[in-house]
């Protein structure tokens, strides 16, 4: 399927949104929107379906303060 | 009248009824703080576990002659002296899972200005869910590139500032200016949420 990942047209052939991130590299330190929901650092997302054109973004945490 | 004479009745009612939760008084939150004051905030809940330590003072919102301090006992101090009418609420307390929620549970907005990317990732994962609008950072070491730290709305609930890159972990130094831009971009999303204008 094709999603809409970080503003890019990605292909994927992840089922979940945690399958996809996992794929990405993507760490635990992140917030996560995906389809206009948020979802903040350790959020269950492997029940998270992938769907055709789902909008996901990731916005990562890092340390600095 | 409070130390904001600039702002209209309605701006200073909306101001001053607010409660702000801030979490950390470091870097960022010293002087988030620092500037919702200044701005017109006059009830702040606060926490933090640390002592004013030398290595703060090329950012934090301290003085030398409060090293050793608790840094929630030393920046109420220095609130204060900026308006002396303050409804402060300072928790010395190192913030976890379990109290991080209640700690700001009657707060109109809060604050994530911790340091470490666990520490951040473990607020966030605590206090979004309550759908308290948060203004958190992330990316704000380092020198130069002013305008890489932006501002962007996640959701309807949470504000991100920061590069979302420049990590202390890569060697780069967290140090004034850009800190205190990231603070005062902090401080400013949350007076902007108050107000109703955009952020």
């Amino acid at each position: 399927m094709t999603i809409r990942y970080q503003g890019e047209e990605t292909r994927t052939d992840a089922a979940t949104v945690a399958a996809f991130l996992a794929e990405k590299g993507v760490g635990a330190n992140a917030v996560v929107e995906y389809a206009g929901e948020v979802y903040g650092p350790g959020a269950d997302l492997a029940a998270l379906s992938l769907e055709e054109n789902g909008v996901l973004n990731v916005y990562g945490i890092v340390s600095g303060g | 009248m409070g130390a904001n004479t600039y702002l209209t009745e309605r701006e200073r009612n909306i101001l001053e009824s607010a409660r702000i939760g801030i979490a950390g008084a470091g870097g960022l939150g010293s002087n988030v703080a620092m500037h919702l004051v200044r701005a017109g905030v006059k009830r702040l809940v606060i926490a933090d576990f640390d002592t004013v330590g030398e290595s703060n003072l090329n950012r934090q919102f301290f003085f030398r002659d409060q090293l050793g301090r608790k840094k929630v006992e030393a920046l109420a101090e220095n609130l204060l002296r900026i308006e002396p009418a303050l409804e402060l609420d300072m928790r010395d307390v190192r913030l976890d899972p379990g109290n991080a929620g209640w700690t700001f549970s009657d707060c109109s907005a809060i604050v994530e200005a911790l340091d470490s990317a666990d520490a951040k990732s473990m607020f966030l994962g605590a206090v979004l869910p309550s759908g308290t609008p948060v203004v958190a950072a992330s990316g704000l070491a380092g020198w130069g590139r002013s305008l890489a730290i932006g501002q962007r709305r996640v959701g309807k609930n949470l504000i991100m500032v920061g590069d979302m890159s420049s990590d202390i972990r890569n060697g780069l130094a967290p140090v004034s200016p850009r800190v205190g831009i990231a603070a005062a971009m902090q401080a400013n999303a949350v007076v902007a949420l108050l107000l109703g204008v955009e952020i």
